[in-house]
């Protein structure tokens, strides 16, 4: 099953942390209705959720607004290209033998493909062919993640819409590779595994079909979450200051320290949940390509 | 509750329900921004990073190949040239002992021919000293008999037919040397 797979490796990591957080979050809440706030939770959680609409639009009854993470995540996406484009100019200057920077460029670009991309795409041209694809996930992922890390900014991976629109797209390189290499009924029909008997086939097929949005779903929450919870710790961490003002000099140093070593553990989980989403990507894309592998 | 922290969490507001406000539109903005990215990201830096990669890989392997092949021919080579070493050496090897046994044999046989020689000469030597003596021998007897014959005639003094006189002194003599030969 899906989430079988996928729960080796971030919620595992982060549940424990999460529980924390809400935990706290719900006790710094009751204090909070204590002395005449609205739901407690909300309050809390307000400052991690906060939405900022800059212009307000709307097309066919669409909401498109332009918010504050929707302005985060074009930043995020105009920086990286500058940096790459350029950083593949300067490589195009050098000639063969990297130099600087290049080299971690070049070393994250064939840990990836060693490391994953050839594994779980069979062929070499598949692999070569999702590369671009890949590469560009894991990167905008890192560069929303990080920037997000800068106070006053937003961090467009802790709404669920951007992180569901990362995964659909994940899902859309699933169906029409799946489709375009065995067809498109040949990938449906191979969705349901073989020496199944024929009256359990209907009841499978639909099983696979919500596994299938189950692996999207979970790369969507995955992203979401890990994202929320950091920030969220952060908030409680500082938040206690005030709670405690009148245990003022005792809670402002572990407090202090407490949200620097979340803050760095969170430049680590920036680029850990960049690399795990792309991770598992892989892991779909390729199986959707080569069922029964 | 401080006021302060009253003030922040007003001013942000909402909670997680705000977020849904976004819904669909911001996963369609998400669409929109992540599928240009990629254009840009795919079109002006992985194909040429990648492109890089992929020639810096072929040369090196390339080179590497070349390398193993000259390596190999170059122990080909080294093969070549021992195996000829040693097959000159054996032969040299071979050569000198052909000379040590061609040495021996023909000083065996210069010895064994210098020993037939001296024993030929021996043996002629020998012949000659036994002719010689022989013939010595000879003269002596027929001196022998001369005399003997003169003496006789003197002391008889009577003149026999000197054939009678040779043939008796002839016999007796015989006898003689027959006798001697035969002791």
């Amino acid at each position: 099953m899906p989430r079988g797979r996928t729960s080796l490796t971030g919620p595992t990591r982060w549940l424990p942390s999460t529980l924390l957080a809400l935990v706290l979050a719900l006790f710094f809440g009751q204090a909070a209705m204590a002395s005449g706030g609205g739901n407690p939770l909300d309050d809390v959680m307000g400052h991690v959720f906060h939405r900022t609409v800059y212009v307000p639009l709307e097309i066919f009854g669409v909401n498109l607004s332009i918010t504050n993470h929707l302005v985060w995540m074009i930043l995020s996406a105009i920086l990286l290209s500058l940096i790459m484009v350029l950083a593949a100019k300067a490589a195009a200057r050098q000639g063969t033998v990297p130099r600087g920077l290049r080299n971690l460029l070049e070393l994250i670009i064939v840990f990836f493909q060693e490391n994953f991309i050839l594994k779980y795409f069979h062929k070499k041209e598949d692999a070569d062919r999702y590369t671009p694809y890949l590469l560009s996930s894991f990167f905008f992922i890192a560069t929303m993640n990080i920037l997000g890390m800068i106070p006053g900014s937003s961090t467009p991976t802790s709404h669920f819409c951007v992180t569901a629109g990362l995964a659909t797209m994940t899902l859309f390189m699933m169906l029409t590779g799946g489709m375009r290499e065995q067809g498109i009924g040949g990938f449906w029909v191979n969705l349901i595994p073989h020496g199944v008997p024929t009256l359990l086939k209907p009841l499978l097929f639909v099983i696979e079909v919500i596994g299938l949005f189950a692996k999207i779903f979970a790369l969507t929450v995955r992203l979401f979450a890990n994202m929320t919870a950091g920030h969220t710790i952060l908030f409680v961490l500082v938040a206690f200051i005030i709670a405690f003002k009148q245990l003022f000099y005792v809670v402002i140093p572990a407090s202090v320290a407490g949200a620097v070593a979340i803050s760095c553990l969170e430049v680590f989980v920036a680029f850990l949940q960049a690399y795990i989403f792309t991770f598992l990507s892989a892991v779909f894309i390729g199986a959707a390509l080569h069922p029964e592998h | 509750m401080d006021l302060f922290v009253q003030q922040i969490v007003m001013a942000e507001g909402g909670g997680l329900s705000v977020l849904l406000e976004d819904t669909p539109g911001l996963i369609i903005w998400t669409w929109v921004v992540f599928g240009g990215l990629i254009f840009v990201l795919g079109k002006f830096a992985w194909k040429p990073l990648l492109t890089a990669l992929d020639k810096r890989e072929t040369s090196i392997r390339e080179s590497v190949e070349t390398a193993e092949r000259l390596q190999g021919e170059a122990e080909v080579k080294m093969r070549e040239y021992e195996e000829h070493l040693s097959q000159a050496k054996s032969e040299a090897h071979a050569i000198v002992e052909e000379g040590r046994r061609d040495a021996v044999v023909l000083r065996q046989e210069i010895e064994s021919k210098a020993q037939d020689e001296a024993q030929t000469m021996i043996d002629r030597g020998r012949r000659e000293i036994d002719l010689a003596r022989d013939k010595a021998l000879e003269q002596i007897r027929t001196e022998a008999v001369d005399i003997s014959i003169k003496v006789a005639e003197k002391v008889l003094k009577k003149n026999l037919s000197s054939e009678d006189n040779q043939k008796l002194a002839k016999d007796a003599l015989s006898s003689l040397g027959k006798g001697k030969s035969d002791a």
